[in-house]
């Protein structure tokens, strides 16, 4: 288990690379944006990005807004 | 009529633009737009809320559809609009940014000075800046200089629905605008939009007003009226107004 922050809260991930955190943490959008210790990632590396103890991730996603 | 509203070399039929927060339901927000006629449709970025990951409001907005324009609310200074801005690109949304710098949560206003700042930057990226802005002439004509595709001066405070209180400035900054002008904010009702329009406006955005009326459908599909007979008569050409009475009818040939 590795001890990462996934939008401000701390959790224990089994998940190795960004694509697999998205599916165990059940996100599921047309749009995610993630952005990695303060880097976004493009959509084409979260398969292969992989994730080590302390990263900060932050996910986000389109909301209604004006 | 063939009537385009032309934003960043893009054409428009429609020139009501609708926003997508605040509706009670994804299905009534869908059928509002859609009723709306609205072409442009405006959404926020924000944190996926991990206790409802699986949300997903595209499932009701049709992006092969609309235009999703999203914009950078939350922002409270240029730095933060911006990471916001490139956050939408890298979702795949089109360069198309609303800027919003709104760092006084009481009033909702735009920073004029941040706003500025991040439109001159992110327009040297390639995007096509709409900014939401105090109706301010000086603002405006400094924004276009940074080559903003639009200017977005406020009607009233945000979700407010008082109208078009500003009505002297916003007449200023269309008289001098080269780029087109979108009142946006604080428009309650048909009649305002209708106003901004008449007072030559080239588009107006909406969201609380729909969001919150009773039947936000029927709402928007008057506020496409309002917008329409707005635009209308702003071809038309209002003639002048006097305040004196000016008799319609002729005043000869009455009976003895």
């Amino acid at each position: 288990m590795t001890q990462i922050k996934v939008n401000g809260e701390n959790r224990l991930t089994e998940a190795s690379t960004v694509s697999s955190l998205l599916s165990e943490l059940g996100v599921v959008a047309s749009i995610i944006i993630v952005e990695k210790n303060g880097t976004i990632l493009a959509r084409d590396r979260f398969a292969n990005e992989t994730i080590t103890e302390g990263d900060r991730f932050e996910l986000i996603k389109l909301m209604g807004g004006g | 009529m063939n009537d385009q509203l032309v934003i960043g070399g893009r054409s428009f039929r429609s020139r009501l633009m609708v926003g997508t927060g605040k509706f009670a339901s994804p299905g009534v927000m869908r059928d509002a737009i859609e009723e709306s006629g609205a072409e442009i449709v405006t959404v926020a970025l924000r944190r996926v809320d991990l206790s409802k990951p699986d949300d997903d409001m595209l499932t009701v907005i049709d992006p092969e559809k609309y235009l999703l324009l999203p914009n950078t609310s939350g922002a409270r200074d240029a730095t933060e609009a911006i990471r916001l801005a490139r956050i939408a690109v890298a979702g795949g949304l089109e360069p198309w940014i609303k800027l919003e710098v709104t760092p006084d949560h009481r009033t909702l206003l735009p920073d004029p000075v941040e706003t500025l700042k991040a439109a001159e930057i992110l327009v040297k990226e390639g995007f096509t800046v709409l900014p939401y802005m105090p109706a301010d002439p000086i603002l405006a004509r400094r924004l276009e200089d940074v080559g903003t595709a639009a200017l977005m001066p406020l009607g009233s405070l945000i979700g407010t629905g008082l109208g078009v209180r500003t009505r002297d400035a916003v007449e200023i900054i269309v008289d001098q605008a080269s780029v087109p002008v979108v009142v946006d904010a604080g428009l309650g009702l048909p009649s305002h939009a209708s106003e901004a329009m008449e007072i030559g406006a080239d588009a107006v955005l909406v969201n609380t007003a729909l969001a919150i009326a009773d039947d936000p459908v029927a709402m928007a599909r008057a506020f496409r009226l309002g917008t329409e007979a707005g635009r209308v008569a702003r071809l038309a050409g209002p003639g002048a107004t006097s305040t004196q009475a000016r008799a319609s009818s002729p005043l000869t040939g009455f009976l003895e």
